[in-house]
């Protein structure tokens, strides 16, 4: 090895993440060149400093700051009246369960020829999964913001491997686990797998909001995420929220023009779940559904409109059911879509991971409508109070 | 590990914003010093550190147990540093390793003016490598943060960078030669006895 080989080995030689071979190369080498010994004397003796600098106390005013800002923030995601138990474990499942219950419908759909928005022609276009990958699991997948190029890439990617038939690769690194279980399962990984079998079949996206993953959207709203292409604009700080007004669910139907409908659909899931909602993106990928705790509903239509133009919004009267018809026209069941039910199906404590959570594969006969009986069986006791939901349909255009 | 902190925990969950003042409390420093070892100044750090616990106060449901409290916690205050770099790298402002190359550092440890005949003491040897530190590049800075001050492993860094363990071991390695290169080179402007610790020794 020459000197040069080797000092560009020294960082990793320090750290002993050299290969058996490399390092007994570069120990020959140092045991006959003083320059480069030298070298690395002074590269452990800076990377030392840097580790022995000391622990800095932050100011007085930290303190306060923090406190301010806390008293104001979004409560946790697993607190009274929220949803208890969003421990990935459990999440993953549920949306395993989800996603396949949502494929398996759009796929009779399809294939039956049932009239409506799940008939097209252009199968193989789907969109979401780099928003699920990313809210899935923040900080293992490259974080796209709306507008960002690469959030389309990841989309054209994932839409190019479904054509094909193939599995649309799994964002997250490494295998994919177990459906259902695992350490530390993956939303993202649920969704992937239930489109493997589908092959060219479009996919569903379905967000977990709050998200699963460690670190929610509604910090990084304070900072600026302006991005002129989408026309999303900055949002404050999350608001405290309105004063308790009617108890009673309320319904809205929005629909709302952008520029660039990946991202105002982020944009609308961020929303939901910074106020403490679920929300899913149904197949054609233009309307979303989602649930938000009846206190936030007027935060919630009211921050939705600012992602585009509202060019419709209308409520309907309490007498509507709007799931109902909602579940009618795609033919997803009503329970289906009290997203935040699927949650409080889980069983088991919270933090466990969820023990094999049946989802029927694409291609067996679907019995989906049991199995979601049988979660929504396993309640256990004192699970949470049951929180008001609230529902508004989103159609993005 | 305070045996205590299951309930502060279970109660910060709840909302109670006590409990989790006194989780704050422990951690403070540690997820500070991080934010500032990354911005090299107290009022950038502040409000990094400070997203860092609204991050964690808000993701607290989604917290299982599975490492310990501290490195989750940790990690959160790296990846807000790696957000905000992100950002800015995004949004194209002058970034703030620009900003610090231009003001060139701390002017008193760099200057000439600086007797060469003074005897550095810890603390400016520790105030010579932050400086050297803000000099560099954001992303040098972000890996060298994550490895060196928090502690993480080369397989946790290319997680939380989204590279592979290739990248990781070559921008690790050009960030520390580049920082060592800064440090010595300052360090001869002083006393030519003055030895900076740990040189020589084995580690």
């Amino acid at each position: 090895m020459q000197c040069r080989e080797v000092q560009d080995l020294l960082s990793a030689y320090l750290d002993c993440m050299l290969d058996p071979s490399e390092k007994e190369s570069a120990d020959r080498h140092l045991e006959g060149c003083p320059a480069c010994r030298s070298e690395l004397d002074d590269l452990k003796m800076v990377v030392g400093l840097v580790r022995d600098l000391p622990l800095v106390d932050p100011p007085p005013e930290f303190g306060q700051g923090l406190r301010r800002r806390l008293e104001q923030a979004a409560r946790p995601g697993a607190g009274k009246g929220i949803l208890p138990g969003l421990a990935r474990g459990r999440w993953s499942g549920i949306l395993a369960l989800a996603a396949g219950f949502l494929l398996v419908v759009g796929l009779a759909a399809d294939w039956y020829g049932i009239p409506g928005k799940f008939s097209r022609p252009d199968r193989g276009v789907r969109v979401e999964s780099s928003s699920v990958a990313e809210k899935a699991a923040p900080d293992m997948i490259r974080k796209v913001d709306p507008g960002d190029g690469q959030a389309r890439d990841m989309q054209k990617d994932t839409a190019g491997y479904q054509a094909s038939g193939q599995p649309a690769p799994d964002p997250v690194s490494g295998a994919p686990s177990g459906m259902g279980g695992g350490p530390a399962p993956k939303a993202v990984q649920k969704v992937s797998e239930a489109s493997e079998n589908t092959g060219s079949a479009p996919m569903i996206s379905l967000q977990a909001v709050p998200d699963p993953g460690e670190e929610p959207v509604s910090v990084q709203d304070r900072k600026l995420a302006t991005n002129g292409a989408s026309g999303v604009t900055a949002r404050g700080t999350a608001a405290v929220p309105p004063p308790e007004g009617s108890q009673q669910p309320m319904q809205a139907c929005l629909e709302v023009k952008v520029p660039d409908r990946t991202a105002a659909i982020k944009e609308v899931m961020a929303v939901t779940q910074k106020l403490g909602g679920f929300a899913a993106v149904l197949p054609d990928g233009k309307e979303i559904i989602l649930r938000v705790p009846v206190e936030q509903f007027e935060k919630a239509v009211a921050d939705i409109g600012k992602t585009g133009r509202v060019i419709r919004q209308e409520y309907p009267p309490e007498d509507v059911d709007l799931l109902k018809s909602i579940a009618q026209r795609t033919g997803i069941s009503p329970e289906a879509l009290e997203l935040e039910k699927l949650g409080r199906g889980g069983g088991g404590a919270a933090g466990s991971p969820q023990p094999g959570a049946v989802v029927p594969p694409a291609g067996s006969p679907p019995a989906p409508a049991g199995v979601l009986q049988e979660k929504k069986a396993d309640q256990p006791a004192g699970s949470g109070t049951v929180q008001a939901m609230s529902t508004i349909r989103v159609r993005i255009e | 590990m305070h045996p205590d902190e299951d309930l502060l925990l279970k109660r910060s969950r709840d909302g109670d914003l006590n409990a989790f003042e006194e989780l704050v409390k422990r951690y403070e420093s540690k997820v500070y010093t991080i934010a500032y070892r990354f911005t090299g100044n107290h009022a950038d750090a502040g409000d990094l550190a400070q997203d860092a616990f609204i991050r964690a106060y808000q993701a607290l449901g989604s917290f299982r147990g599975d490492a310990s409290f501290a490195t989750w916690l940790y990690r959160i205050a790296s990846n807000v540093c790696r957000d905000e770099l992100r950002r800015q790298q995004r949004h194209k402002k002058v970034s703030l390793d620009e900003m610090m190359t231009q003001s060139g550092g701390n002017p008193t440890l760099v200057s000439p003016g600086l007797s060469p005949q003074e005897c550095l003491e810890k603390k400016e040897i520790q105030e010579l490598v932050q400086k050297q530190l803000d000099s560099l590049s954001g992303d040098m800075r972000l890996i060298l943060v994550m490895r060196e001050i928090q502690g993480l492993s080369y397989e946790e860094i290319a997680v939380a960078l989204d590279c592979n363990l290739g990248t990781v071991k070559s921008r690790l390695n050009r960030a520390r030669q580049t920082l060592k290169q800064r440090v010595i080179g300052h360090r001869e402007l002083f006393d030519i006895e003055f030895r900076l610790p740990n040189k020589g020794e084995e580690g």
